[in-house]
């Protein structure tokens, strides 16, 4: 029995109202949808508030899912990322911020390659939420920048710009860890 | 997409990330989901709850009407068993121009005057049994002279179309008017018996001949027949009116209680039924149940008498039964990566039972050395659930023979409505199938009340016996066999229904 199976006779166990099998489910991707909370929340608190309103969300929703249109992965992780979007639009954390790296440029993408998850998700979040957001909608969620404006209220150009200015942040970010680490090895 | 985009991409989309602390929210979050999921969970049971409500609230509608029938036919003091009933109502009646008389009395009084005074609420005439009722009796009975005077205002006819009973009190019954018009027909009879068509006879000559206004207002409010009474036409009558009665006159208990209480208590066997596809599908695990599970149940039950024949009961039981269920599983034991000091690990496991499955989490020790790193154990399961029900009945009893002696047979159906509150599953046992490992239990009691249609309906049918003793004290013994009507587990095409026998016992008290 592969993940996919296992996964559609759980959800069929949920939908007929069995906590232990939305038990299994959670345990199952917890980890994968807490590291999407955490690219988007500012702190570990928040992520898992993200992740609590997650769950409970796929649970109220389990009926309209069907395993026949794609995977439950997928489908949670939406969820995820909107849970995410509504707090960061409610609370107007999408402020945003100018950039304090414009200036810099990337090539050190085999310095990236080798950086851990838990390094980049670091990276990640020291950016302004607005950078974040974006950042994490467009490049890893694969949103268009036309959605992402819909989603968060903004112009396509702010979206555009916005991302422009995420991964020049990063780029710096990475720029100046490349070279802390050549001093140390030098 | 450039390479930038690309590692980012893949890193936190397509690569599988393994748990770590950093990425593991803490153990109060699947709490707080938890929370979260029971109160959706309650959300969805509101349409069951008001289903509930409102069977109780139809329940309690039934009983109070019930009350308020019984009530005023405990004011007049006849039962239901009675034939013809006529009630009179008035604000004011002259008692020496209504009177019924038994066949004695009539005999030896031909002219009744009780003496009996005061509106007609308190003092109705009962007349029942149709025998005596013809144009003969009532024109020997009645003296051309006679007339009745009374300002009544309202007159209400009950006819149950039974042999012919009366009570020798001044007053009628009024306990069952929803059979005032089912019984028309038999009043137009009982009318017309006195009013022949042709307009001849004694009434139409007595009563009617005096009247100078013709039928009044009120009279058609009420059945035709009733104007024989309206206040215009009978103002001119003088004389009682004597009825004979036969001698196969039945006398009401005046002491019929209506309604009781009681406690009821029994053994009950518990059959568990789960569909074949369930089964099935855990047959390569050698799952496997008991199909009978013992219990008890305890509980009130209160009843309300329709009828010497009939009674509607409601109650409260509590019930409980256990049963238990097997199967195995593999488990890897892995040496290496066991407890150093323990020599043991930890597993969390599904148990399936046939409400659905419920974790454990248990322990094997290694207490032995043991050949290779990684050990297959195929691991048998044995697991034992506890269950525990409130039922409320709704059921009706029908004595098919009169309550008269002391043993009475009677046989009850009827619904009732459940609330599983503990469906408990606890693991007795693992058996590793090897010696060089023990089992512990850890975490092994699961309860499986939120994957369970909590509440669920059933139709029940019983046969019994009744004993009296005393005047107000009785016993049952019962066989009752209780079909689930609604699925107590279900989870997508599997589901488990649960059907119910009983046998108890039960004392029962009439209150009031």
């Amino acid at each position: 029995m592969n993940g996919s199976d296992t996964d559609k006779k759980l959800i069929e166990a949920v939908k007929g109202g069995s906590q232990t099998a939305f038990e299994q489910l959670y345990k199952r991707y917890k980890t994968n949808l807490f590291v999407v909370c955490l690219r988007y929340a500012k702190d570990r608190s928040t992520a898992e508030d993200y992740l609590q309103d997650t769950f409970v969300k796929v649970y109220k929703n389990i009926e309209q899912f069907d395993p026949e249109k794609g995977l439950f992965e997928f489908w949670a992780r939406r969820i995820a990322i909107n849970v995410c979007l509504e707090d960061i639009r409610s609370k107007k954390l999408y402020t945003l911020s100018i950039s304090r790296a414009e200036h810099m440029e990337f090539n050190e993408s085999d310095a990236l390659s080798q950086m851990s998850t838990r390094e980049l998700l670091d990276m990640i979040k020291t950016m302004p939420v607005g950078y974040r957001t974006v950042f994490n909608l467009y490049v890893i969620d694969g949103f268009s920048h036309k959605e992402i404006a819909e989603r968060m209220g903004i112009a396509v150009g702010t979206s555009k710009s916005q991302l422009l200015k995420a991964r020049k942040y990063l780029q710096g970010l990475i720029t100046e860890q490349v070279k802390v680490l050549n001093q140390n090895h030098g | 997409m450039d390479r930038f985009d690309e590692i980012w991409r893949n890193r936190f989309q397509q690569e599988e990330i393994e748990p770590a602390p950093w990425n593991t929210p803490g153990e109060n979050v699947w709490k707080a989901v938890e929370k979260g999921v029971l109160l959706e969970k309650r959300r969805r049971r509101k349409p069951f709850i008001f289903l509930l409500l409102g069977a109780l609230a139809l329940g309690a509608t039934l009983l109070y009407l019930g009350l308020q029938n019984g009530e005023l036919a405990e004011t007049t003091g006849i039962g239901t068993e009675n034939g013809v009933t006529i009630s009179l109502q008035s604000e004011e009646i002259n008692p020496e121009f209504l009177s019924v008389k038994t066949p004695a009395e009539t005999e030896s009084a031909p002219v009744d005057k009780t003496g009996e005074t005061g509106d007609l609420m308190a003092s109705q005439t009962s007349v029942s049994g149709e025998p005596f009722i013809s144009n003969e009796e009532l024109e020997g009975s009645i003296p051309a002279s006679e007339s009745i005077m009374t300002t009544a205002e309202q007159v209400a006819f009950e006819i149950d179309g039974q042999p012919s009973a009366i009570s020798d009190e001044s007053t009628g019954s009024l306990r069952d008017q929803s059979r005032l018009y089912r019984q028309n027909t038999d009043l137009m009879s009982f009318g017309e018996s006195l009013i022949p068509a042709d307009g001849g006879g004694f009434l139409s000559k007595n009563i009617f001949e005096g009247s100078t206004t013709g039928f009044s207002a009120i009279e058609k409010l009420l059945p035709r027949e009733l104007s024989l009474f309206s206040p215009g036409e009978i103002d001119n009558l003088q004389e009682n009116i004597h009825l004979t009665i036969p001698d196969n006159t039945e006398t009401p208990s005046d002491d019929l209680k209506l309604f009781g209480a009681g406690l009821r208590t029994g053994v009950a066997v518990w059959a568990t039924n789960v569909n074949s596809t369930y089964r099935e599908d855990l047959a390569a695990f050698d799952f496997d149940f008991s199909r009978r599970d013992l219990g008890w149940f305890a509980g009130l039950e209160l009843f309300y008498s329709l009828n010497s024949k009939l009674d509607f009961s409601a109650g409260f039981i509590y019930e409980r039964a256990t049963g238990s269920s097997s199967h195995n599983s593999s488990l890897k034991y892995g040496v290496s990566s066991e407890d150093p000091q323990s020599h043991s690990h930890n597993y969390s496991e599904l148990v399936a039972t046939p409400f659905g499955f419920a974790s454990a989490e248990f322990s094997l020790i290694r207490n032995s050395e043991v050949e290779g790193d990684e050990i297959d154990l195929l691991a048998d399961f044995e697991s034992e659930h506890t269950i525990e029900n409130y039922s409320f009945p709704l059921t009706m009893r029908l004595f098919p023979l009169e309550r008269t002696g002391n043993f009475t047979p009677f046989i009850t159906a009827g619904v009732g409505i459940n609330r599983l509150s503990v469906v408990q599953n606890t693991l007795k046992k693992v058996d590793p199938g090897h010696e060089a490992f023990d089992f512990k239990p850890l975490e092994s009691n699961t309860n499986l009340t939120t994957e369970l249609q909590q509440t669920h309906i059933d139709a029940r049918l019983s046969l019994g016996l009744n004993a009296n003793f005393g005047e107000n004290w009785s016993a049952n013994l019962s066989i009752e066999y209780i079909q689930g009507m609604s699925k107590i587990f279900e989870s997508g095409p599997y589901y488990s229904r649960i059907n119910r026998g009983w046998i108890s016992i039960s004392a029962q008290r009439q209150l009031f």
